[in-house]
């Protein structure tokens, strides 16, 4: 839309003077009326249109289903709220005030229902959090046992406002922008998360959008307030625009009715064709799909680098994925997934058991984190000595390879997406050394790799199990225990290590930060591990049950909100004497510290783990989400090198926190059920009897809710109690704010309760009766007045014969606006009367000179009119009067009867 | 808008490959789809819509509102939201054209008719003509022109011509002079013997030497005649409206005023029946014209050949092309030569033409008056042509 700016004509005179000048306005005539319906009601329709898609497209995306009378109210409410803001844009003062007081009853009513309106509207943003799954757990706290009957209130709030909003922007304006910030979040909030809306709600969402666009785009205005120019120059261009309003809006009745009718038939087009080709997608898109998500992840990512200033202190930190932060622990009060891809990992061949991915290992404990510490000198010196390019981290699989030759290495290759790129991610037992691009080595249990994809060889699980191993090396083990030393020569019994490895194996016991137990906090371990039996006389796999037995009998759980932990206390002391509650840090870090208290060197890592469902077997893909981020504990065991031990609840099989859909991406339901009860697994303890967790026990298809699930078991949770009522609440949505509802006791009884809705629906039944009412009393004694003037004082009868006269004309199209005198107005009235009248045409248009002459020399002069004079008024009034009436449309009829009154 | 357009449909096509669900198809077949109704629809309207372009009358003058009428005739029911019309303005004395664009909607099934209005405050003329017209569709995705034999016209040459300024000057009777003349005046007699007027009876007061001896012996009574009065054009008036480095606006004003000057003194003279020429170049033919105004229609006439010579592309070529004719020239009692500079090479050359008994010569210079010599005077008007005019010697 451009404001034109009304070429001065004075000011283009002078030095520099145009050739041309052209006169700022342009004359125009329309021969013909618009066949068309009246612009105010095309708009008040989209009003509607577009206000009814977005209220229902909400609906359709949270699958709320509302009830007839709750759609009735709606409808109702929108309907009314368009109609009074058409009626307060109209030039009739009733109608202005009449839309008025209904726009301001409505929002009392409004504030008086606005607790529940809020409530209403916590419960509606809590069910969609819920199904785009999202955790906002505040919300839950806020959810009442009403919420969900509240919800219809929301509803008619949120009509009520949407009306208003989109009525600004079609009926008071043509603002296209308006419109569409007013509606597009609508369709937003559920397209970004996939949801389909109802396909008539889309239809009348982009119609309007259309109809609303063409007519924006030629609705020129001019910067001149009050002007009456037909046309307006833009003098930049010299071109004219058209900008008189009564124009412009007899055009758009036309243009508008138009551009709705082709939009109506291009969607019904459309939805034939979709109907006909059922929706139809080539199969590439899949593949497609997936290429554009990923590349889309990858940029991403690399501006989130790009852009962050500060290097991390150590590797991993500085990005927080799923909650695992480089070490950093009780610095948040809670974590939340979001779904966005981690890692993309290609393995070779499907596995069983869940695999986990290292990444960052923290060894020295202090101040709440846990950091990484360098590698030994004396080790590294040794390592390149050795020549053959090994790093500590392939101890495992050395020790493998030592023990069963090279079997069984299969691959895996992975691209990191959005986890952290410092550190590199790895299964168990992989040959570091093999791998391309890797970084020189700083930290003790940490990688670097210089790319953000790579193929890593590993050792699989098609070994015996671990605890076979286990026992097959520790069975002739020696060693003195009281300080931790052992026999060297014994270490590795009989095992070809290079001496580098072998240094290494020394060297975890010689260094502090393995075997350390900070003085602060080792009473409290100290009375842990001592009460519960902790000894480094019994296996590792031992003590890891002990301390997973001691979690579970004192009532230990898992959650994702536990709480900051206070600055004045040790994370690991709060968590195992007050808070009790924490998610996988809070496990793995008080179990490393246990494991240490039982005389074995431990650290604590971070990465990732992937369940055996994720795999996708046409792809062999397998897309790590934040959700698998985790974290552990790893011991050190003498002949083996570092073994994984899960601490946390509900891992022991798996990952809790993914959902159906990550789980069973590819996978037929056979095939999950298979996985779920997995019990081989080379990154396990093989602790699969002793879980703290009950979730074990329970199908795959509960999983999802374990979280959930674990915390409503658990008594003094607010927000678990919140989420069973939520829950609750959800299973009576349907049965919600019915206009016969049960209310907060009901349950079937017979008594009628009067709901806030029942009262709008009534008072606005009322509100329309007191219109109609009001408009028919109006009209009458409207009528009475015009009949006593026009019958009383000759002078004045004329003047209001007159004055009546340019009324039937206004409603007959016949009007200039033009700032002309009245003799001019008059040649031009008769010219249109001749035209208008067609036959009868010039004897009218002769009566309506001569009234206007009449009517000029009374108003002017001081003579007075006669009998004959107000006879010959009244008879030219009449006349125009029913003419206009005989070619009036019905809808014209009606307004000129009951809202202009003329008839 | 086609931009927005194909931003918008590849909008469309990702979000169809990245959202399963109808919704997605659906709104790419919305944006496939409508535009390609849209295009065809305004198509259709293309073909039944008509335009009309007319003007009336066909003098007017400077500062007057020239109307021109557009009449848009719609067959058809299809709405056009936007129509841009271009009309081209051109005049004679600019050699570039203006242009104007007008958008204003279409009704449909109607006739609308559009009046729009313009003023020259320089003489010349006018031609205007439809450029071109074209029709947006709703969302201004594309547009198309109106086929030729859609637009008519009824258009003719608007000639803006000046008001002649109001003259009382005392005009000098050059009965004796060396004027030249072939025609003899039909209803006032003169001394002219060559050409006999009309023979009547002696009548007291006769002179002598006009008795008709011959006639009077055969009629026997005293016959006489009176001699012809020739009708010499006594005035000639020639212009040059051309301002040698001069801008725009300065040749434009520098025309305007010799145009006015000169049309002024013609219909003066013509008024007080004084026969006179108009001398001018023309810049269509190249070469330099003359009209002889008797009456006011020639004199009207004479203006109206003066605008539509345009402004010579140098100075003094009419002048020039005057004094180098080796052809027996005319002989006038009184030359006039308005322009709007002379330089002294000129001014020398007219001197000693020898084509009139008179010579006077106004500029657009600044206000001086030379004479040089008895019956050669140079007048700088210094932009106050009116007052020269009103006070010149005729």
């Amino acid at each position: 839309m451009k404001k034109i700016k009304p070429y001065n004509e004075k000011r283009h005179r002078g030095k520099h003077r145009e050739l041309l000048s052209f006169r700022s306005d342009i004359g125009l005539n329309i021969s013909d009326p618009v066949a068309a319906p009246p612009y105010s009601f095309i708009r008040t329709l989209i009003t509607i249109v577009s206000a009814l898609s977005s209220v229902f497209m909400i609906e359709g995306f949270l699958s709320s289903e509302f009830t007839v009378t709750a759609t009735l109210q709606i409808f109702i409410c929108i309907v009314l709220t368009s109609v009074s803001v058409l009626m307060i844009s109209s030039e009739t003062l009733f109608l202005k005030i009449t839309g008025s007081i209904y726009l301001i009853l409505n929002t009392v009513f409004l504030i008086t229902q606005m607790k529940s309106a809020v409530s209403g509207m916590i419960y509606t943003v809590y069910s969609y959090a819920k199904k785009a799954r999202l955790s906002i757990p505040l919300l839950s706290s806020y959810i009442t046992e009403n919420a969900a009957e509240d919800v219809n209130t929301c509803f008619i709030t949120l009509a009520f406002l949407s009306a208003l909003t989109i009525s600004l922007a079609c009926i008071y304006r043509t603002n296209f922008p308006l419109l569409f910030i007013c509606t597009f979040p609508v369709f937003e909030l559920g397209a970004f998360w996939g949801w389909e809306p109802y396909t008539w709600t889309l239809g009348g969402m982009l119609s309007s959008w259309i109809v609303i666009l063409s007519l924006n785009l030629i609705n020129h205005t001019t910067k001149k307030k009050g002007s009456k120019n037909t046309f307006a120059i833009y003098a930049k261009k010299k071109a004219f625009y058209m900008t008189n309003e009564k124009i412009k809006s007899r055009f758009f009745s036309a243009g508008g009715f138009f551009a709705l009718m082709v939009t109506l038939c291009s969607f019904t087009v459309c939805m034939l064709f979709v109907s006909a080709t059922d929706n139809y997608r080539p199969e590439s898109f899949k593949q497609l799909r997936r290429d554009i998500s990923n590349g889309f992840d990858e940029m991403t990512q690399k501006l989130s680098e790009g852009t962050s200033i500060i290097a991390p202190k150590f590797p991993g930190r500085g990005r927080m994925i799923g909650g695992i932060n480089g070490g950093r622990l009780g610095h948040y009060d809670k974590i939340s997934f979001s779904g966005i891809t981690a890692l993309r990992v290609t393995a070779s061949e499907e596995f069983d058991a869940p695999m986990y991915l290292r990444g960052y290992s923290g060894e020295y404990y202090h101040d709440n984190s846990w950091d990484p510490i360098k590698l030994d000198e004396d080790v590294a010196d040794q390592l390149k000595e050795d020549g053959d390019g090994l790093s500590v981290l392939d101890l495992g699989y050395v020790v493998l390879e030592n023990i069963y030759g090279k079997l069984n290495d299969r691959s895996v290759t992975i691209k990191v997406i959005n986890a952290s790129s410092d550190v590199m991610y790895a299964p168990y037992n992989t040959d570091y050394t093999k791998a391309e691009k890797l970084g020189s080595q700083k930290y003790d249990g940490i990688a670097k790799i210089k790319s953000k994809e790579y193929t890593l060889n590993y050792f699989y699980e098609d070994l015996p199990d671990w605890s076979e191993i286990e026992e097959s090396l520790l069975g002739t083990m020696s060693r003195s225990y009281g300080n931790f030393s052992y026999n060297y020569e014994e270490q590795f019994y009989g095992l070809d290590m290079p001496e580098g490895l072998e240094k290494y194996g020394n060297s975890v016991y010689e260094r502090s930060e393995y075997t350390q137990i900070p003085d602060d906090i080792y009473d409290t371990i100290n009375a842990i591990g001592y009460g519960i039996g902790l000894s480094h006389t019994k296996s590792a796999e031992y003590n890891a049950e002990l301390i997973k037995d001691y979690f579970d009998s004192e009532g230990f759980y898992y959650t994702t909100e536990p709480g900051v932990t206070p600055a004045d206390e040790d994370f690991i002391q709060y968590f195992l004497k007050k808070q009790k509650k924490g998610y996988c840090t809070y496990f793995a870090s008080a179990g490393t510290m246990l494991m240490r208290y039982a005389g074995y060197p431990a650290r604590y890592v971070e990465g990732y783990v992937i369940e055996s469902d994720q795999y996708v077997s046409s792809d062999r893909s397998i897309r790590v989400s934040d959700r698998s981020a985790h974290a552990w504990c790893e011991v050190y065991l003498d002949g083996i090198g570092w073994y994984p031990i899960e601490f946390t609840p509900g891992y022991d099989y798996g990952n809790p926190n993914l959902t159906d859909e990550e789980r069973n991406i590819g996978k037929t339901p056979e095939d999950s059920s298979k996985s779920s009860t997995s019990s081989k697994n080379n990154n396990n303890s093989g602790n699969d009897n002793r879980s703290a967790a009950q979730t074990t026990d329970r199908s795959q298809a509960d999983r999802n809710e374990s979280r959930s699930s674990l915390s409503s078991e658990r008594t003094g949770s607010s927000s678990a109690a919140n989420d069973s009522a939520a829950d609750n609440s959800s299973a009576s949505e349907s049965a919600a704010a019915g206009l016969f509802g049960t209310g907060s006791g009901g349950n079937g009884t017979s008594l009628i309760t009067i709901t806030p809705q029942m009262i709008y629906t009534a008072a606005a039944l009322i509100f329309v009766i007191l219109f109609a009412a009001a408009a028919a009393v109006r009209r009458r004694s409207h009528l009475e007045k015009t009949r006593e003037i026009i019958s009383g004082d000759p002078s004045k009868a004329v003047i209001a014969c007159y004055m009546g006269y340019q009324k039937y004309l206004n409603i007959a199209g016949i009007t200039f606006s033009d700032n002309i005198s009245d003799a001019e107005f008059s040649k031009k009235i008769y010219k249109q009367l001749l035209k208008y009248g067609e036959g009868k045409g010039e004897g009218t248009a002769q009566k309506f000179s001569k009234l206007s002459e009449l009517a000029v020399t009374v108003y002017m002069g001081a003579a007075e009119a006669d009998d004959e004079d107000a006879e010959f008024s009244r008879s030219a009034l009449e006349d125009i009067k029913n003419m206009v009436y005989e070619k009036l449309g019905r809808l014209q009829r009606f307004t000129a009867k009951w809202i202009h009154n003329l008839y | 808008m086609i931009f927005i357009y194909i931003f918008l449909l590849l909008v469309s096509a990702l979000f169809y490959i990245l959202y399963e669900g109808a919704a997605s198809l659906l709104i790419l077949c919305f944006f496939v789809i409508t535009p390609i109704i849209i295009i065809v629809s305004n198509f259709i309207a293309s073909k039944k819509i008509k335009l009309h372009i007319a003007t009336r009358g066909q003098q007017f003058s400077a500062g007057q509102n020239i109307p021109v009428y557009l009449t848009l005739t719609s067959n058809t029911i299809i709405p056009v939201m936007c129509a841009e019309i271009t009309i081209e303005y051109k005049s004679s004395t600019d050699p570039s054209t203006e242009k104007i664009k007008i958008n204003t909607p279409i009704f449909p099934n109607n006739e609308q008719d559009l009046q729009i209005c313009f003023s020259s405050e320089h003489y010349g003329v006018i031609n205007c003509r439809i450029a071109r017209i074209r029709l947006y569709d709703m969302l201004r995705i594309s547009h198309f022109k109106l086929p030729k034999g859609s637009v008519t016209e009824n258009v003719r040459e608007l000639i803006v011509i000046p008001e002649p300024v109001l003259l009382e000057n005392p005009i000098t009777v050059y009965s004796d002079s060396l004027a030249d003349s072939d025609s003899y005046s039909d209803s006032k007699a003169g001394d002219d013997p060559s050409e006999i007027f009309s023979i009547h009876e002696y009548a007291d007061g006769d002179k002598l030497s006009k008795i008709h001896w011959k006639l009077t012996a055969k009629q026997d009574k005293l016959m006489v005649k009176d001699y012809s009065l020739p009708l010499a054009n006594h005035f000639m008036i020639l212009t040059d409206c051309c301002l040698d480095k001069a801008s725009k606006e300065q040749r434009l004003n520098s025309f305007d005023t010799v145009i006015r000057s000169a049309f002024s003194l013609s219909f003066y003279l013509q008024q007080c029946g004084s026969r006179h020429t108009i001398a001018f170049f023309n810049n269509k033919t190249g070469s330099a014209e003359s009209v002889t105004v008797a009456d006011e229609e020639d004199c009207l006439e004479a203006c109206l050949r003066i605008i539509s010579a345009g402004i010579p592309p140098k100075s003094g070529l009419a002048l020039r092309e005057l004094l180098s004719n080796d052809e027996l020239q005319p002989r006038y009692s009184h030359f006039i030569f308005i322009a709007a500079r002379a330089d002294e090479e000129l001014l020398s050359a007219l001197s000693n033409c020898g084509i009139a008994k008179r010579y006077t010569v106004i500029t657009n210079g600044s206000p001086s008056e030379n004479v040089y010599g008895e019956n050669f005077t140079v007048i700088g008007s210094g932009g106050d042509m009116e007052k020269v005019l009103s006070e010149i010697y005729l």
